[in-house]
């Protein structure tokens, strides 16, 4: 049972472990990644699958405790010399459904909660979510769905706003995230298997990352009222959000597709990674070089490739043939009624304009809004134009 | 001993500035380089290069296979392997081997290598390799379930040779409704399984729990040496002692009448590597999946330009670590000793020539290779006690732990003289 995230490559050593009071849950420490590993225990099995990493908030974590009560965990961090008192959020396995606060409570912490409200017959994702403040109002939890971590980062406060990422994975803080953190309530989770969240060996397509994305919504307090969530979906994430669409129509208020994947172009083709390398797949996707040299350096760094090239194993796994595209999505997405924004950078290379075109044809509520000097990474290049479009959209109509 | 021939089959008759133009001509040089009447002419001789290593004594011929490139132009090794079952009358056919992974039907290849064992009245070896990273994107296979399918093809060609059908497979990567071939093999319980391979770990001990001989193809003798002792620790926590019938080796060899024309062909011998046409390009030979997760960091390293193949080295330095060995038969004799004192492989197989070698020196170095250097390591291995599975029985498998029986023998009198070499 490996104690680290697939996509932690550094150098690590474990050393304490416990076992949490009802003994549904263990713990144990990454010294390296600076973390506390928190498993479930199968009850009828006593398989461990891991569901998180809290951090450390300090340097090599050696030995640690949990309160009698089992609502916090005290870590020393030799390599930092503090002793941080770690909180666990969401219902105890131990106390049913007690609640602990978090010994550094993120900004609106409250609201952000995660729904709790029915009891739980069996070891599920509430039991054992962790949070942990981060620079600025940024938050990160993990929180099991479908068996397996999903990472949630999520800023700002008022309606909430589902960020669905691209292939190539998200930067952790982008000037278009905080942006709309301005606004919105932002919510940007990892997809399963990409980024921070655990892979989901068992994943075959992009309709399952689809439904693991509703039941995110529906596992957060923030975003299960489909009468204030909206979705963006950006390239591949559009692709997501668009099968969201079509599963569930009424799940959400608003959908806005940036340069989506999903549909099969009549005349062009999808660019196809697994013909380039990571740098000259993700440089097609800006119409300026430079902003990719400000984002990720003009030579990425070795790390930042076995990241890209983890996304890319995933997007292989579940997206390889036919590639980025569902024959049968066309024919669905007439059912949607969701007020739609299909945006477009001028200059996308990756998934031609012809796509959004088609989008907003086939999606009975939508219209197209086309970005120039863009490329498919319309969010990286344009955040302030397309947190405008996106925010004027949303906005539009609300109570 | 079992001492086998060898030739990837290059197709180097295009036009060679071309190539050197397009860089790397594995996947996507164009085929319109293509000359299928040089092709035709290449395939024949290839054909009379086999014959000509079986009239010399070779024990076995090893075939294998490569898509869209012009290091190799045996797209499908089991039609190679049926011509020589009918044209051939006592060398093993050893087939290194077919790529699984590229299968969408195992069932259909367990029911060639069937019809080839029984054509060949029983002289099939059946190795299985992942297939190259380019083989995937050529294939459009998906590298992420490589390993994954690799395995189960396995499973369900060894399960429709030995268990009576019909069965239904309900397969992670592969379903059939109903697995009955109606061609079983000859040799029982079934063709002898080698695995080659270069150096991944995931395959060396894989092929060790199974008790499938691993074959280094063409490894530096230090590396070599690493590879038996992983794979003789895993046979050994599997339950049986590793050794030469477990060990086969893979010896780049070129033999002419004198050592300047000898190295000058060996040269060649960095054509497939890419030293003059750019092989491997590092992003299609290492798809996101297909290449071993311990070693990320180096292949994506690899792949951007980074640092050199972590398996490529120069002329000169294969030379001297014997990675490829040149000469005349005389001097290449106490080069393959050190190799087999050093690693003890009782299977070796000899890449005679590559790229622009001429069709009249390469047989000149089969027939230098048969005449008098396999006479020589034959006492060698005798001396060294190297006895190959055939010479040792060696159970076929851990599955299979019972000694191997052999074919039937085969009425002599039914078969005519083979073709005769040209």
């Amino acid at each position: 049972m490996p104690t680290l995230p697939p996509s932690f490559t550094g150098h690590n050593t474990t050393s304490e472990i416990a076992v949490g009071r009802s003994g549904r849950v263990v713990y144990g420490s990454n010294r390296g990644h600076d973390s506390i590993a928190v498993f479930a225990v199968d009850e009828t099995s006593g398989v461990l699958t891991p569901v998180g990493w809290e951090p450390s908030q300090g340097k090599t974590p050696r030995c640690f405790a949990l309160d009698p009560a089992g609502l916090f965990l005290y870590a020393a961090n030799q390599g930092s010399d503090t002793m941080p008192r770690l909180g666990r959020r969401g219902p105890s396995p131990a106390t049913g459904l007690r609640r602990g606060p978090p010994c550094q409570p993120p900004r609106e912490a409250g609201s952000l909660g995660r729904r709790h409200a029915r009891p739980r017959a069996r070891v599920t994702g509430g039991a054992f979510a962790t949070v942990s403040a981060t620079a600025g109002s940024w938050t990160t939890e993990t929180i099991p769905i479908a068996g397996v971590a999903m990472q949630v980062a999520r800023a700002g406060g008022g309606p909430p706003l589902l960020v669905l990422h691209h292939d190539i994975g998200t930067l952790e803080r982008l000037p278009f995230y905080d942006t709309l953190a301005t606004r919105f309530t932002v919510v940007v989770p990892s997809h399963l298997g990409y980024d921070g969240s655990q892979r989901p060996d068992w994943m075959r397509n992009v309709r399952d990352l689809a439904a693991a994305h509703q039941w995110l919504l529906s596992e957060l307090a923030v975003t299960r009222d489909p009468q204030t969530v909206s979705v963006v979906g950006l390239g591949f994430g559009g692709w997501i959000a668009a099968e969201m669409a079509t599963q569930a129509p009424r799940a959400f208020r608003k959908l806005v597709l940036v340069g989506a994947m999903g549909l099969k172009p009549d005349r062009g083709v999808i660019a196809d990674q697994a013909l380039l390398s990571y740098i000259d797949y993700v440089r097609l996707g800006f119409a300026d070089q430079r902003a990719f040299d400000r984002l990720f350096g003009a030579d990425p760094t070795t790390a930042q490739l076995e990241k890209w090239d983890l996304n890319r194993e995933m997007t292989f796994r579940i997206a390889w043939k036919p590639y980025m595209y569902n024959p049968t999505l066309p024919h669905l997405l007439g059912g949607v009624p969701t007020p739609t924004l299909v945006v477009w950078g001028r200059d996308d290379r990756v998934v031609p304009l012809e796509c959004g075109e088609r989008f907003a044809k086939a999606l009975p509520r939508a219209r197209l809004e086309v970005v120039e000097g863009a490329g498919h990474f319309v969010e990286m290049e344009k955040p302030h134009e397309l947190a405008q479009l996106v925010t004027d959209f949303v906005s539009q109509g609300e109570s | 001993m079992h001492l086998m021939y060898f030739t990837e089959q290059p197709m180097s008759a295009y036009p060679e500035k071309e190539g050197r133009e397009f860089g790397a001509t594995a996947l996507m040089f164009s085929n319109r380089f293509f000359d299928p009447a040089a092709g035709s002419r290449l395939y024949n001789e290839y054909l009379e290069h086999y014959r000509l290593a079986e009239a010399v004594g070779f024990d076995g011929i090893m075939l294998n296979e490569h898509h869209n490139a012009p290091f190799c132009m045996q797209a499908k090794c089991n039609i190679f392997a049926s011509i020589l079952a009918a044209t051939t009358r006592r060398v093993k056919i050893v087939l290194l081997g077919n790529p699984l992974p590229l299968a969408d039907n195992p069932v259909r290849l367990a029911e060639e290598l069937a019809m080839i064992d029984m054509v060949s009245r029983g002289r099939l070896v059946s190795g299985f390799v992942r297939g190259g990273g380019q083989e995937q994107l050529a294939t459009g296979v998906n590298p992420a379930f490589n390993r994954e399918r690799f395995e189960e093809a396995h499973e369900l060609i060894v399960k429709a040779w030995t268990q009576p059908g019909p069965f239904r497979w309900e397969g992670t990567h592969y379903q059939h409704r109903v697995v009955n071939p109606w061609a079983v093999p000859l040799q029982k319980p079934h063709p002898r399984v080698w695995i080659p391979g270069v150096l991944s770990k995931e395959t060396i001990v894989w092929a060790a729990k199974k008790r499938y001989p691993y074959i280094a193809l063409s490894t530096a003798i230090e590396a070599t040496k690493k590879i038996w002792e992983l794979y003789d620790q895993v046979a050994a926590e599997t339950g049986y002692a590793g050794g030469p019938e477990y060990r086969g080796y893979l010896q780049r060899c070129h033999v002419a009448e004198t050592e300047e024309k000898a190295l000058a062909n060996a040269r060649q011998f960095m054509w497939m590597q890419g030293e003059f046409t750019g092989l491997a390009h590092p992003v299609w030979s290492t798809p996101s999946g297909y290449f071993s997760p311990s070693i990320r960091s180096q292949f994506v390293e690899y792949a951007v330009g980074r640092r050199s193949n972590p398996r490529g080295s120069a002329f000169e330095d294969q030379i001297q670590s014997q990675m490829i060995v040149a000469g005349t038969p005389k001097t290449v004799i106490p080069k393959l000793r050190r190799l087999l004192e050093e690693t003890r492989p009782s299977i070796v197989g000899f890449w005679a020539a590559d790229g622009f070698v001429s069709s009249a020196d390469t047989q000149t170095c089969i027939r230098l290779l048969g005449e008098e250097v396999l006479p020589a390591l034959r006492e060698i291995g005798k001396e060294l006690g190297l006895w190959s599975p055939f010479e040792a029985n060696a159970p076929v498998s851990m599955a299979f732990p019972e000694s191997a029986a052999p074919a039937p023998e085969r009425p002599t009198a039914q078969r005519t003289t083979p073709v005769e070499v040209s």
